[in-house]
């Protein structure tokens, strides 16, 4: 390439560079700037080095937010993310077209409803009283209201994140598993898998790479939203149901205890994102991402 | 070992009629081939087979087991495709053990007969590879042997030769009779290429848009189309088919093929001409059969060089006679110059005819020492 046609192209990728850096870097770099400082409610940029960190080391609440997290992303991840999701793809790519597409979009339903109408949804779902959609049936059955998020709060996180996250995956799973050709199918099928054995030995693997990829976006989704969280709970009751993202929200902007603690708050999110990042990075070594990119990515030969 | 037959099998997709209220017995131990164009419902048939299609109507009858609602692990069959259907994340091993380990066999039975079908194939130096690090012989070869790694009593070929390169689809074609008749397993091979059902089969079932057209061995279907379909079918380069209207002449049939071409034949064949009195008949002889001759004779056309075509050891002579082509097929190169007049001399014993309206071939004469009317 010569050097007229290099500036060129330098020129055209400008406006993006631009758009990442000022969006996304800028903020990036000041958040982590914001971490060495005790800034408050005041704004001001009074850097005290590392004491956040040495706070967040002692701070006893983290042990408890750090197994809010794991539970809550591994568990919403496993039960449906991908393992829900996985199955309605498997399914829904079984039964006839119409069928399939049909029950995909009732499952889409929740990801095109605004978060506040979920979540309110929801609360009358498991509202405490017998007026509570859930209560009322069990109320009609002879039982006495449950007060379900308290009761159950990790349970309800899980499953109200976990119904909404199950679509993305159900989606790109269901087009892999449509794009294998027909004849491995069949070749299994003849060789005389049974419809689980084939799943087993040969559609998973072969969505092998859609599956990781799934599995790596959305543990980094989950590790970094709240806001259902935040609608249905609060992270309550007491910290039951405070995951590392909301904990890192309540004390900037939340009612806690503790407002507007921009400083301490800026620390854990870069916490996060060096965490999020380690995961990746895990993700990216132990599933070989590298290889699989340079891969088609529905396996055929 | 089985035996197989279809009873007025009929397989429908929606409005497409696939496979049409066929019949079709298929020996024990034999090696059977469905030929026919592209889309004549040649591989519905081995699904069928295979139980991954049920058919709309009708019977498979294995042995004398109505099969129709047998899904594929309840048949023993072992299935071959085009694309091989490798699949991509298991070894070679691996792939060929598969329909051993689905079914639970011990460890060392299964390694046993992997080792052995993969020798008899001559991959057992490949076992640990994957199906991508494999040429595309050596793939189709995985392909077999995991079909018959369970000794199937019924082996299904779906164009196994397709994706090969035309030495190696040679080599391969033998080499897969050869396994065939060694093992004696009941076949059925899918093609549309007329060379490789003519030189692997026992016999061969030309197809038609989901009907058989005719089923017979390769010899009878080169010496005795049935019908002009097969005749255009079955031949390579394919049978000259000449339509002309019948009259007699001096007490001897007469072919008229317009603007001057006229063909006289024997006494003999006004028999076999009577099936079609009053319609059109097609004359149809293959090119190797056709002579360039110097001078009238008997059975002789006049025509002039058209065109010639060098195929390497024999020239392709295109000659307009009247208003009709005929193709010779002549030995070596021949030095014929376009334009040149020409007599073709078209041996009655080598001419097969067909009714135009019905298509159907007309009935044989008994002429000694024919080759057309030597009927096995
Ligand atoms: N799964 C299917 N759905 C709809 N139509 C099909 C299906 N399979 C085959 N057909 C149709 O049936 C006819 C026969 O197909 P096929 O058996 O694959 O032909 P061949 O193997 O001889 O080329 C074709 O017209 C094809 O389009
Ligand atoms: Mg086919």
């Amino acid at each position: 390439m010569s050097r007229k046609s290099k500036l060129f192209v330098a020129l055209l990728l400008l406006p993006s560079l631009l758009i990442t850096l000022v969006f996304y870097f800028i903020p990036a770099v000041m958040t982590a700037a914001m971490s060495f400082t005790d800034m408050d409610y005041r704004l001001s940029w009074n850097f005290i080095g590392w004491d956040n960190f040495k706070r967040m080391a002692q701070d006893f609440l983290l042990p408890r937010i750090m197994k809010n997290t794991l539970v809550y992303t591994f568990a919403t991840l496993a039960l449906f993310n991908v393992g829900f999701s996985v199955v309605l793809a498997l399914v829904t790519s079984f039964v006839p077209e119409r069928t399939g597409r049909i029950f995909q979009a009732l499952w889409l339903l929740p990801r095109f409803t605004p978060p506040i109408v979920y979540g309110v949804m929801w609360m009358w779902i498991l509202d405490p009283t017998r007026n509570g959609l859930l209560n009322s049936l069990v109320v009609a059955s002879g039982g006495r209201p449950v007060n379900w998020i308290a009761q159950y709060p990790m349970a309800t996180i899980v499953i109200t994140n976990g119904i909404i996250g199950v679509s993305f995956g159900m989606i790109i799973f269901y087009s892999a598993i449509k794009s294998i050709p027909r004849e491995f199918i069949w070749a299994a099928e003849a060789d005389g898998a049974s419809w689980l054995q084939q799943v087993r030995h040969v559609t998973l693997p072969l969505i092998r790479w859609p599956l990781l990829f799934v599995t790596a976006y959305q543990t980094l989704s989950l590790l970094t939203s709240y806001e259902y969280i935040l609608i249905l709970t609060e992270g309550g009751p007491f910290f039951a149901t405070t995951v590392w993202s909301l904990y890192a929200y309540n004390l900037a902007f939340g009612g806690y205890f503790a407002n507007y603690e921009f400083g301490y708050g800026a620390t854990l999110s870069i916490v996060l994102v060096v965490l999020g990042t380690i995961a990746s990075i895990v993700y990216w070594r132990v599933f070989r991402f590298r290889e699989m990119m340079s891969e088609p990515k529905i396996e055929v030969m | 070992m089985a035996e197989i037959r279809f009873k007025n099998l009929t397989k429908k997709f929606g409005s497409v009629v696939a496979v049409d209220n066929i019949d079709l017995h298929i020996r024990d131990g034999e090696l059977l081939a469905l030929l026919g164009p592209s889309g004549c419902g040649k591989t519905t048939c081995l699904l069928m087979l295979a139980g991954i299609y049920k058919p709309t109507s009708g019977e498979i009858y294995f042995d004398d087991v109505v099969v129709n609602d047998v899904p594929p692990k309840g048949r023993s069959v072992g299935l071959v495709f085009q694309s091989y259907a490798l699949y991509p994340h298991m070894t070679v091993y691996e792939n060929i053990a598969f329909p051993l380990r689905i079914r639970r066999r011990p460890k060392d039975e299964i390694d046993r007969r992997v080792r052995e079908v993969a020798k008899m194939a001559q991959i057992d130096e490949l076992l640990d590879r994957k199906p991508s690090q494999l040429s595309g012989g050596q793939q189709q070869r995985v392909a077999l042997c995991r079909a018959l790694v369970r000794e199937p009593d019924l082996l299904l070929l779906d164009e196994p030769l397709s994706n090969l390169d035309a030495r190696l689809r040679i080599e391969t074609r033998s080499e897969i009779k050869r396994l065939q008749a060694e093992l004696g397993i009941t076949t059925v091979l899918v093609t549309h290429d007329q060379i490789e059902a003519m030189t692997m089969a026992e016999r061969v079932a030309v197809m038609r848009k989901g009907k058989i057209e005719q089923l017979s061995t390769p010899a009878e279907l080169y010496r005795r189309p049935e019908n002009l379909f097969v005749a255009s079918f079955i031949g390579d380069p394919p049978m000259n088919l000449l339509r002309t209207q019948q009259s007699v002449e001096n007490g001897r049939p007469r072919l008229n093929g317009g603007d001057g071409f006229v063909f006289s034949l024997p006494a003999e064949f006004e028999q076999s001409l009577a099936a079609a009195t009053g319609r059109d008949v097609v004359l149809g002889i293959r090119p190797e059969h056709v002579k360039i001759v110097g001078r009238p004779g008997e059975h002789a056309v006049r025509g002039e060089v058209f065109m010639t075509e060098l195929l390497g050891r024999d020239t392709l002579v295109d000659v307009r006679s009247g208003d009709q082509s005929i193709r010779a097929l002549v030995p070596g190169d021949v030095p014929l110059e376009i334009g040149e007049n020409v007599w073709l001399e078209l041996q009655p014993q080598y001419v097969h005819l067909f009714d135009a309206g019905t298509e159907a071939r007309l009935p044989d004469l008994d002429l000694a020492g024919s080759e057309a009317a030597a009927v096995p």
